[in-house]
């Protein structure tokens, strides 16, 4: 995805009101206002994805496991964007994602996970209540098209 | 001029590692991430990693010395083991860890004893790649902030 297509994305959506150059390597000049969490037990995958994050300007926030996140939402914050890691200790994702639609979180969940889990597995998992499924690693494009596969759903 | 110099060094280097299989485009990707902003990123990235996988190689080192190997968890280490470097780009580690994890998902000893040996060995080898990439980044960065200031 050409960074222009992602500045003009987010414009249209009015959630970038001054972009700089939006891509895998640069960053926006004002911040959007677009808020995200990052479930991830692997603390590598936790920088990329908020990094990722960070670079098209929305703030977002770590937690290592799906217990974490629910106790976050628990505790009254709220995301527009859930980036959930399937296989998490504690808590995975599945159990994580059925949690917080039970709570009456409508945030935008998107289940990330490796290419080999098995399509049972998978299935489970969009059926605990995602909005989107990405196979790792995440990449910039694959965030914007969440966001805009959820955005024309509205 | 200098900088350009080692700009190249590092693409060279880089361009190497691909054709040797040590990294893929994940890597590619991950340094693009680096920006103004914070170009200890890079670095930042590549501590993290070394870090864990050296817990990760750590655990297995014990599980697999147990007289009764504990193939559940050898697959489970494995299996973040080839999470984390494939995060990275460390496309030959990712394979030895995923030899590794099939061997102990059969739980044939011999086997993931090789397995392993190639994981800790493709480790070495990836993480001195990216040490000497971070360190790379680190002098042209250093480099060209003092020319600016000239």
């Amino acid at each position: 995805m050409s960074s222009n297509n992602t500045e003009n994305w987010m414009k249209d959506i009015g959630v970038l009101d001054h972009p700089s150059g939006v891509g895998e390597g640069s960053t926006t000049s004002a911040a959007t206002n677009i808020t995200a969490l990052v479930v991830d037990d692997d603390s590598v995958n936790q920088m990329i994805h908020s990094k990722i994050l960070e670079n098209l300007g929305i703030q977002n926030q770590v937690v290592r496991n799906g217990k974490e996140a629910v106790d976050l939402h628990s505790s009254g914050n709220n995301f527009d964007l859930i980036l959930m890691d399937m296989d998490m200790p504690v808590m995975n994702g599945i159990e994580a994602t059925r949690k917080l639609r039970a709570m009456g979180v409508r945030s935008i969940i998107a289940g990330v996970s490796t290419c080999t889990r098995d399509e049972r597995e998978q299935k489970e998992f969009m059926e605990a209540g995602l909005d989107d499924f990405q196979e790792k690693p995440l990449t910039t494009p694959k965030v914007v098209s969440i966001l805009q596969k959820v955005n024309k759903k509205c | 001029m200098v900088g350009t110099d080692l700009r190249q060094q590092l693409m060279n280097y880089i361009q190497s590692s691909h054709e040797q299989g040590i990294l893929d485009e994940a890597f590619d990707r991950v340094k693009n991430l680096e920006n103004d902003g914070n170009p200890q990123f890079l670095s930042e990235i590549f501590s993290m990693f070394c870090h864990d996988a050296e817990n990760g190689i750590a655990e297995l080192t014990r599980f697999l010395a147990e007289p009764v190997i504990d193939y559940e968890n050898v697959s489970a280490f494995a299996h973040q083991l080839k999470g984390s470097s494939s995060s990275v780009g460390g496309h030959r580690m990712v394979l030895a860890c995923c030899e590794l994890r099939q061997a102990s998902n059969n739980k044939i000893k011999e086997g993931s004893f090789e397995a392993f040996d190639k994981v800790k060995r493709e480790y070495c080898i990836l993480r001195d790649s990216l040490n000497y990439i971070a360190q790379m980044e680190k002098t042209i960065l250093t480099n060209e902030a003092r020319r600016r200031r000239q």
